[in-house]
């Protein structure tokens, strides 16, 4: 150590604890990760990918006459949503569970003992760093999906519903920041990486797949499908479609079971609930954050 | 800083048994006690990291939590490995540093302060622990604290980096701050505490200053090694004060040798007499029973986790056994503090102490 303890320079006196500085701080160390640039970085490719794909499985349709809507070319820069909702959810998670896994907890929650206002601003970096990878994704999703069937769009197919360029550019980003901080309230539960992830998988898409068997059982467990059409997966796939009758939107509609009708929320209340889930496990997260010891 | 009738359990397991005491300002309080006793856990309650079941932990009066200026209040070291490996000591520093709103520059100045600067753009996973700690160290001066909390901050720490910490420990208590400063080693706290607070299995047990302990346990022995045992036994046969206990013999000495420490004799007339009856002495110093000893004394009894002593364990496992060394605390002066589990061999090792002259003929 090169200077003597005697001629330690002082620090500034007005050094206070604020959300704004906790903010700065959270932003600083989210970028400082690799593990953000990666999974930022697969979050655009995975839905740039699954437009390709879709789009190029659109084409051939296309040229078979099947009659493509412009609902369609949204529905594809969305088609990726479900794969990228894992990744976020891993993302989300590892915000908050690489910092006990360093132990580095304990030098944040030392120098911002409020726990409360160390999740809140972590959330929010990891929801605002979501939501451009996100956007950026969608954006390139979109730009490919319009490229590749937008010459066949017809008018016999109908219009897309009005709000779906918005809910597809704007509402995907933000639903996948949601889910992000969904995954850090499960991070705050599990307190570690390989459990927070696992419980993303089987929340985002182990459960739904489980469920979706139960539509085979017949009416007597109709309200098994109502319960996974609630799950954040389903609930994320009914908003992106917007209410729009595409190619994408049918299938997932098909859902009747036994000629019983199972709950199917509306586009909106779809979104609403998948809010719901993020904001309920969130507050579980904070709760179990702020009550259990750091050791 | 101070902590009032704190009790904590960890599941069914107490680690903290009504723990109080004070670390007033402008003096080093050093925090002893053995492994597991709960000297990390008492730091982590005053910090808010841990939740007390009963009790408060305050700082400059209030929670930890509640202070308006964390950085500015304590300046902690709990873990040489706090930060992530994935992070440069910079950028992990400017985190912390933002959070309390303190500058950029401050960061280069607490880099500069603990000897990190040629290391600022390196991560923190290629650490040596000794770099660790400086990083630690530097993240705990960032805020130019007004209390300090070291949890053992001189672990891994090379000799001068020892030093820096110990001035730094002197030089903030002379500043008027207040500094708890956790160790098992009180030959590391004795040099640089002004009070003690001992820690034994979730206890404290005694509260008392630096020089206080010293003067209580310290006490002259005189350490011989002679052929002439049974002369040293006739000469002592009639002083009931002085008690003679056999220690095991360093190597280099003839084969006739044994080795023993006299306590309670005058060091005149313990070489008058050994003058008197032809004792020829190989080694012939005076001692002080050391601090360290002192402390294990206090705290063996209290210690959670005892190894077996090397050259204790079965023969299988060590096929030569040349010696039969024994606990420390067989060589305690007061039969009472000793613990009672292991069978206690002679003869004695030399207990742990500070030759204050070095003596003895060959």
């Amino acid at each position: 150590m090169s200077a003597t303890a005697t001629t330690q320079p002082h620090a500034p006196r007005t050094a206070r604890l604020t959300f704004s500085g906790a903010l700065r701080a959270e932003w600083c160390k989210i970028w400082s990760a690799t593990s953000t640039y990666v999974l930022g970085v697969l979050t655009i490719v995975f839905l740039l990918l699954n437009s390709l794909m879709m789009g190029w499985m659109l084409s051939l349709l296309a040229g078979e006459n099947m009659p493509v809507a412009r609902a369609d070319v949204w529905s594809t820069a969305s088609s990726g949503a479900g794969n990228v909702l894992v990744i976020v959810g891993i993302l989300g998670v590892m915000a908050l569970t690489s910092e006990f896994s360093s132990s580095s907890i304990v030098s944040s929650l030392t120098v911002n003992p409020r726990r409360a206002m160390f999740m809140h601003t972590k959330a929010l970096v990891v929801a605002a760093v979501t939501f451009l990878a996100s956007l950026a994704g969608v954006l390139l999703a979109w730009g490919v999906a319009a490229l590749m069937i937008g010459s066949d769009v017809t008018a016999v197919a109908g219009d897309a519903p009005a709000a779906m360029p918005v809910v597809t550019l704007f509402g995907l980003p933000a639903m996948m920041a949601f889910a992000a901080v969904l995954a850090m309230g499960l991070g705050a539960i599990c307190r570690s990486t390989v459990g927070g992830v696992l419980c993303v998988i089987v929340l985002f898409t182990i459960v739904p797949s489980v469920l979706q068997m139960a539509q085979l059982l017949g009416r007597r467990y109709v309200w098994v499908t109502s319960v996974n059409n609630c799950l954040p997966a389903n609930a994320l796939s009914t908003f992106l479609g917007a209410g729009a009758s595409s190619f994408a939107n049918n299938a997932a509609a098909a859902l009747i079971v036994d000629g019983a009708h199972p709950f199917q929320p509306s586009w909106g209340v779809a979104g609403l609930i998948f809010v719901v889930w993020s904001l309920v496990l969130y507050a579980v997260g904070v709760l179990m954050m702020c009550r259990r010891d750091v050791k | 800083m101070e902590l009032n009738g704190v009790c904590k359990s960890f599941g069914a397991k107490p680690i903290l048994d009504h723990v109080s005491f004070t670390a007033p300002d402008g003096v080093v309080t050093g925090f002893v006690g053995p492994n597991g006793a709960g000297k990390s856990t008492t730091m982590r309650i005053l910090l808010g990291l841990i939740a007390p079941d009963e009790g408060t932990a305050l700082v400059d009066g209030v929670p930890y939590a509640r202070t308006a200026s964390p950085m500015a209040s304590v300046g902690a070291v709990l873990d040489a490995r706090c930060a992530p490996k994935n992070r440069t000591a910079y950028a992990y520093l400017k985190s912390l540093a933002y959070t309390n709103n303190i500058p950029k520059s401050r960061v280069d100045e607490v880099l500069d302060l603990t000897g990190l600067a040629s290391a600022r753009t390196t991560k923190a996973g290629r650490f040596s622990l000794g770099m660790g700690q400086r990083l630690a160290i530097a993240a705990a001066m960032l805020g130019d604290p007004r209390n300090l909390v070291l949890d053992e901050p001189v672990n891994g720490l090379d000799a001068e980096g020892v030093k820096w910490v110990r001035d730094l420990c002197r030089n903030s208590a002379a500043a008027g701050r207040a500094v708890l400063l956790s160790s098992h080693l009180m030959s590391e706290v004795a040099l640089t505490a002004d009070t003690l607070v001992i820690i034994g299995q979730g206890r404290i047990l005694r509260c008392t200053s630096v020089a206080d302990f010293v003067a209580e346990h310290s006490q002259p022995l005189i350490s011989v090694v002679t052929p002439d045992a049974d002369k040293l036994q006739r000469m002592f046969a009639h002083s009931p004060g002085v008690r003679i206990t056999e220690t095991a013999l360093a190597d280099g000495y003839p084969h006739d040798a044994r080795a023993f420490h006299i306590e309670g004799a005058d060091l005149e007339a313990v070489a008058r007499g050994f003058a008197a009856n032809q004792i020829v002495a190989y080694r012939f110093a005076r001692e002080q029973v050391s601090l360290e000893q002192a402390y294990m004394e206090l705290t063996h009894a209290h210690a959670q986790y005892v190894a077996t002593p090397i050259g204790l364990q079965p023969a299988a496992a060590m096929p030569t056994q040349p010696a039969q060394p024994v606990p420390p605390a067989a060589a305690m002066p007061n039969p009472s503090m000793r613990p009672s589990a292991p069978t206690q061999p002679a003869p004695a090792p030399p207990a742990p102490t500070i030759p204050t002259t070095n003596g003895g003929a060959r």
